[in-house]
């Protein structure tokens, strides 16, 4: 019976144009098509599961390595992937936006009106920007003062700014509290912009307002800050006044304690949160992100429902995509488990971040996480950051490591 | 149904299972799934860390035991070696090794 049914549900997931959704029922659905849910995707095709992933775009923008897309140095082209590597592996990938999940009857719900069974979801659906969070930040003000915190059209906004600004302008970057996407990533662009107005406008300068003291790689940061843009990046951590208050878009202003700023180009990444999915689902907490059980990734919320990526909470792991990428595997190995009735073994997960704090160089950040009690810790002694005052040819050398990281994920994401 | 589907849907389910009898029974180890992409560039890159599946277990065991006592030096590698005991380093040896093309 069940190589019968397997052999159907393969069969079926091939037929990606059939109009009958309602009728299919693979066993495993995933939502959301980016570095979780296409490699979660990916990874139940090879453990044999059948597979349905519900992704709106036609086109995946990816984030890591976009910060070098603002500042000239990598094409948005790069940051592109379609997904008929999926479909061509036998996953059939559908074109809709999930907008339910009702966990009791095992159903997503989709836009355009189709439903899917599911025996297991996988939810990977990233972040939702905030825009109630900052007074002021709201959908039009994040055309004027673009966060670019999902690789897309926001990227190109905000490079064509800084490209069409005339030496002697300010730039203003603003970094939320914890938890969000990308720890390091505000420091990798601050870094880049600093390096492009160095070179290109030096009359400009960047003030970096931070609604904390205390982030990622931050030896590393100010060092390069430091030694490589002492006249062109300023830093106001929280203690001094760093936290954005309020924004006025049409003034084209930014009020945080330290002052009031009017910049030529301005960009802000406002606080985020798990999306409006997770929320209609009952799978998110009070912080709004989803809390997860760290061997399987299910949710604590809903029985049935997995959930990884950025939109997850399993402990300590950061939200990367190296992170999203690990999870999504563990996930997988850990459904098709449950489906076969064995329980999953307790996983370690690593996390591996390369940051650029100028073109061509990098430094990184290192943890590997274990299951302690009920939760995903990070292992003391396992957990590190590039050394302080290397040689520029290690620098080059992670920076070629990201690189190949880059290359080598999205190949077996989308490839 | 249409012969020309069902002959697609016949080898999209074969592509599907490729692998599959393998790992099907035989989980990874933990830490199994981190190594792979970083490792798994096997063409010619020349910046990128060195490729796995060319490796014995032996070779694997014993590099990652060096960087976890810390007699070699690295990048990332003295960092994310301490947070395996010897006994998971043996198995995740045998798992990367064992996937080498023979």
């Amino acid at each position: 019976m069940t190589a019968t049914r397997r052999t159907v549900l393969g069969g079926l997931s091939a037929l990606a144009a059939a109009p009958a959704l309602g009728g299919a029922r693979p066993d495993v659905v995933v939502v959301g098509g980016g570095f979780g849910g296409a490699t979660a995707a990916r990874a139940l095709c090879r453990l044999g599961l059948g597979v349905t992933l519900v992704e709106p775009a036609r086109t995946y923008h990816a984030c890591p390595l976009s910060n070098a897309v603002l500042v000239g140095l990598r094409p948005m082209a790069s940051q592109v992937f379609g997904y008929g590597g999926l479909a061509a592996a036998g996953i059939r990938v559908v074109h809709d936006r999930a907008v339910a999940i009702d966990g009791s009857a095992r159903r997503v719900r989709l836009a355009g009106g189709d439903s899917l069974a599911y025996d297991r979801l996988i939810v990977s659906p990233g972040i939702e920007i905030r825009l109630d969070a900052i007074p002021g930040y709201d959908a039009s003000a994040s055309e004027m003062m673009p966060h670019a915190w999902k690789a897309g059209p926001q990227t190109e906004t905000l490079a064509r700014r800084l490209a069409a600004m005339e030496d002697g302008g300010l730039v203003v970057l603003t970094v939320p509290d914890n938890p969000y996407r990308c720890p390091p990533g505000p420091y990798e662009r601050a870094s880049l912009i600093a390096d492009y107005l160095k070179a290109r406008k030096p009359r400009s300068k960047l003030i970096l307002l931070d609604a904390k003291d205390v982030f990622s790689k931050q030896p590393l940061f100010e060092e390069a800050w430091a030694t490589r843009y002492p006249q062109h990046l300023e830093y106001v951590p929280r203690a001094r006044g760093g936290r954005l208050a309020e924004v006025d878009a049409s003034a084209m202003t930014l009020r945080a304690e330290a002052g009031t700023f009017r910049p030529s180009v301005a960009s802000v990444i406002p606080p985020q949160r798990a999306p409006e999915i997770c929320r209609a689902a009952g799978l998110t907490d009070a912080g709004g992100w989803c809390p997860v059980d760290p061997v399987s990734f299910e949710s604590r919320r809903v029985s049935g429902v997995h959930v990884i990526g950025d939109a997850a909470m399993p402990g300590a792991m950061p939200k990367s995509a190296f992170s999203a990428n690990d999870q999504a595997k563990v996930c997988a190995q850990a459904v098709a488990d449950l489906l076969r009735g064995r329980a999953p073994a307790p996983p370690k997960l690593v996390n591996v971040c390369y940051s650029l704090v100028a073109p061509g160089r990098a430094v990184s950040i290192a943890g590997v996480y274990g299951i302690e009690w009920d939760t995903l810790v990070a292992i003391p002694e396992a957990a590190g950051i590039s050394p302080v005052g290397a040689p520029e040819n290690l620098r080059a050398q992670e920076a070629a490591h990201g690189e190949a990281w880059f290359e080598a994920v999205t190949a077996e994401m989308f490839g | 149904m249409p012969l020309s589907v069902g002959s697609r849907s016949a080898r999209v389910v074969l592509l599907c299972l490729v692998g599959a009898p393998a790992v099907a029974d035989d989980v990874p180890p933990p830490g199994a799934s981190s190594c792979a992409v970083c490792h798994a560039a096997c063409g010619p890159v020349p910046a990128a860390p060195p490729c796995l599946r060319n490796r014995t277990p032996d070779q694997i065991a014993e590099a990652l035991d060096a960087y976890r006592t810390g007699t070699r030096t690295g990048t990332v590698m003295p960092y994310l070696a301490k947070g395996f005991s010897r006994e998971e380093i043996r198995a995740l040896a045998e798992h990367l090794g064992q996937a080498a093309p023979r």
